[in-house]
């Protein structure tokens, strides 16, 4: 790799879409399914701050960053702000490997990586709670290390399902499986697909610990969960690191199984990849708002019990069963 | 085997109350519960023994924000009870009405908190959307959303006329509707029943021994209600069913609820179609005669008890009252014990806790690895702040 390139990926890296376009569609998600959240329930939502209150993630993050950062003597300070760091850059890695990337990064097997990638803030999440030694943090943290070998098989297996459809060899490269995901949605593959895409959205729901999985930091019965002990600028992270999953998690969902820009090209393409992104988030806003939240165990024995199993018998049926009835 | 600890309270956002539970863990499971009650003793009976009866009403229905009517109506009707005096029926009717409209908002209160603890969110802004209604009839007739002092000793404080008479009608009916959207959402969402059924069983016989009262043992299939049981007010010429349910769990009590609010919209139609003419309230003395008396009323949480020994004169010697909570307080325990942590604050809400001292502080030094308590004077004296 040249010096150019790596210039290049740096760019991209810290512009777009990495750090800077990231931060901003995730607190534009955010407001999105604060206001939509609100309307569901008969409340306003954000108004005050800038048009529509589109300002208010942005206000709620800057004021928490402006906060003063107290860690308590027993937790792992450094540590935390370390994970925390690499969940988010590992994020914007993975927003290099999508076609939304001007120079993306595509090999064979990238989509291994990226899945890797996909598990960093999942895991994070566990060790923020373990290190800050307080046992609402433990007991969170354990929920989510319960639940995160519930979705992230779910999750992976519903992703992968296009790459083993796609005809003519497994590419397993997230760019090459984005560009032919519109063509599965003709013709017998569609099946498998609408049914990667409903597994893919319950797996996404638990990803981002929203109901009825948001089970890790139900306030009422663990106080915040792993968050419990995190303030000011951690708090701020965290909640940072929430909206990143939800953009990433959006776009891979969008490309890989919505076929992103397709049928258009240009700017209307652009638009249907953001009106197929807002569609996706505004699945899981509903989702959220008409469920209440489940047992740990009701979860675990649905995410086991149907979730896994159905996407695995999906992807089986991509791969093998329809390649040879056709 | 080793548990774990976990504490809810006295400051926990499942609790809007003071209130502390340590939990005895083994994983998920809670293997036993030890209560700890009594934060936010204020006083009340001493208090109201150093006030007149007139300013007692005003004292007492602030036990309760939520409860308040029936605060006042306990007591108000105890020292009726001491004077042997006899209010007007048209008084008795209005009573009944507000302190039913007191048990709906009350209730719908309660059903929207319980949606928030199901981590159903959306049910409880809907649920409190709909329990305004309620406060606006409750201002129109009493002049105040809440607290309203409308039982007053000798009848009531306010009267209601026509329009009131039909905006409160027409306020039911629209309720009646909703309430059946509710009931259908309680019978059959998903999540409620997945969140409640089975969920904090407390059988018959514990219900007994235990001394629970109110919609907690109307849980458990036991029809007990102090309005049919006991009549006061106007509910002895008011036809209307005690509603229980047999399956004993969370589910049963939030059911019992539901049910009741139907009820007491029946109530409230009746009691406003029936409404006798009249004076609404008769002189009473501000000498109370000597003697005791007990006075009962069933409360939206269950039988609330006022006991008052007058010895003459315009204030109370000894003035006591048991809230329906305490009572259920065991109840609850027993409901946690074997269930999950993400069942404790279910159980403890179908409860409907409502909690109502010198407090020591715990220090743990964690370089020294010792936990001490000290009291707040101690703190004073180390820490030289002046009182």
């Amino acid at each position: 790799m040249k010096g150019m390139d790596l210039l290049i990926y740096a760019i991209q890296l810290l512009l777009y879409p990495g750090i800077s376009f990231a931060l901003a569609a995730g607190l534009f998600s955010e407001w999105f399914t604060r206001k939509l959240y609100a309307r569901f329930q008969n409340r306003r939502g954000p108004t005050y701050t800038g048009p529509f209150g589109i300002l208010q993630p942005l206000a709620d993050f800057l004021k928490l960053m402006l906060k003063e950062d107290i860690a308590t003597r027993v937790s792992g300070d450094k540590a935390v702000l370390f994970m925390l760091s690499l969940s988010l850059g590992a994020l914007c890695l993975v927003m290099l490997f999508t076609p939304l990337a001007v120079r993306g990064l595509a090999f064979p097997y990238d989509a291994v990586l990226v899945v890797y990638l996909l598990i960093i803030p999942s895991l994070v999440f566990a060790l923020v709670g373990y290190a800050s030694y307080n046992p609402f943090g433990i007991y969170g943290s354990s929920r989510v290390v319960v639940l995160l070998l519930g979705y992230e098989p779910a999750f992976l297996l519903s992703i992968f399902m296009p790459m083993f459809a796609t005809p003519g060899g497994f590419g397993f490269s997230v760019m090459e499986a984005a560009s032919g995901a519109w063509r599965l949605w003709s013709g017998p593959t569609a099946i498998p697909m609408a049914i990667a895409l409903a597994t893919a959205l319950i797996s996404l729901q638990c990803k981002l610990m929203e109901k009825p999985f948001d089970i890790p930091h139900a306030e009422v019965e663990i106080v915040g969960g792993p968050f419990t002990e995190y303030s000011g600028p951690k708090l701020a992270y965290i909640g940072l690191l929430h909206d990143f999953e939800l953009v990433v998690g959006g776009v891979l969902i969008t490309y890989l199984l919505l076929g992103g820009a397709a049928p258009f090209q240009g700017p209307l393409g652009a638009l249907a990849v953001l009106i197929k992104f807002l569609a996706v988030v505004s699945v899981v806003t509903l989702i959220k708002a008409v469920f209440g939240r489940f047992r740990i165990d009701q979860a675990s024995n649905m995410l086991w019990r149907y979730v896994i199993l159905i996407a695995l018998a999906d992807l089986i049926l991509a791969a093998y069963v329809i390649p040879k009835l056709a | 085997m080793t548990t774990t600890d976990l504490i809810i309270g006295p400051q926990h956002p499942a609790l809007h109350e003071p209130e502390r539970f340590v939990l005895k863990l083994d994983g998920e499971y809670v293997v036993d519960v030890v209560p700890r009650i009594g934060y936010v003793h204020r006083g009340i009976e001493k208090a109201a023994e150093l006030r007149s009866y007139i300013q007692d009403v005003y004292l007492i229905e602030r036990i309760c924000g939520i409860c308040n009517v029936s605060h006042s109506l306990v007591y108000v009707q105890t020292v009726e009870a001491l004077q042997g005096f006899e209010i007007p029926p048209r008084a008795a009717y209005l009573r009944t009405v507000v302190h039913e409209l007191n048990r709906i908002h009350s209730h719908l209160l309660l059903l929207g908190v319980v949606g928030e603890l199901f981590g159903f969110d959306t049910l409880f802004m809907y649920l409190w959307r709909d329990r305004e209604l309620v406060m606006d009839v409750v201002e129109s007739i009493t002049g105040n959303r809440l607290i309203s002092a409308f039982n007053v000793l000798g009848g009531v404080a306010r009267d209601v006329g026509p329009s009131q008479i039909s905006e409160a009608k027409r306020a039911m009916e629209y309720l009646r509707g909703r309430m059946k959207f509710y009931k259908k959402v309680f019978a059959e969402d998903p999540t409620v029943e997945k969140r409640s059924k089975g969920v904090g069983i407390l059988k018959p016989s514990s219900a007994l021994s235990l001394c629970a009262v109110g919609p907690v043992i109307r849980g458990s299939g036991i029809k007990t209600d102090l309005r049919a049981d006991d009549p006061y007010a106007a509910y002895g010429e008011i036809p209307f069913n005690v509603i229980t349910y047999d399956t004993n769990d969370s589910w049963a009590r939030f059911m019992v609820r539901v049910d009741e609010v139907f009820e007491s919209i029946g109530i409230i139609e009746y009691a406003l179609d029936h409404l006798p003419d009249g004076p609404i309230r008769a002189r009473f003395p501000r000498r109370v005669r000597e003697g005791e008396a007990v006075g009962r009323v069933e409360a939206p949480r269950g039988e609330l008890i006022n006991h008052i020994i007058s010895k003459g004169g315009d204030k109370p010697y000894r003035f006591k009252c048991r809230t329906p909570t305490l009572a259920n307080i065991l109840a609850a325990c027993e409901m946690i014990r074997g269930g999950q942590i993400a069942d404790v604050p279910v159980s403890l809400s179908s409860i409907d806790p409502c909690f109502s001292c010198e407090d020591r502080l715990a220090i743990i030094d964690v370089s020294k690895g010792e936990r001490y308590s000290a009291r707040i004077r101690d703190l004073m004296a180390k820490y030289g702040a002046s009182r």
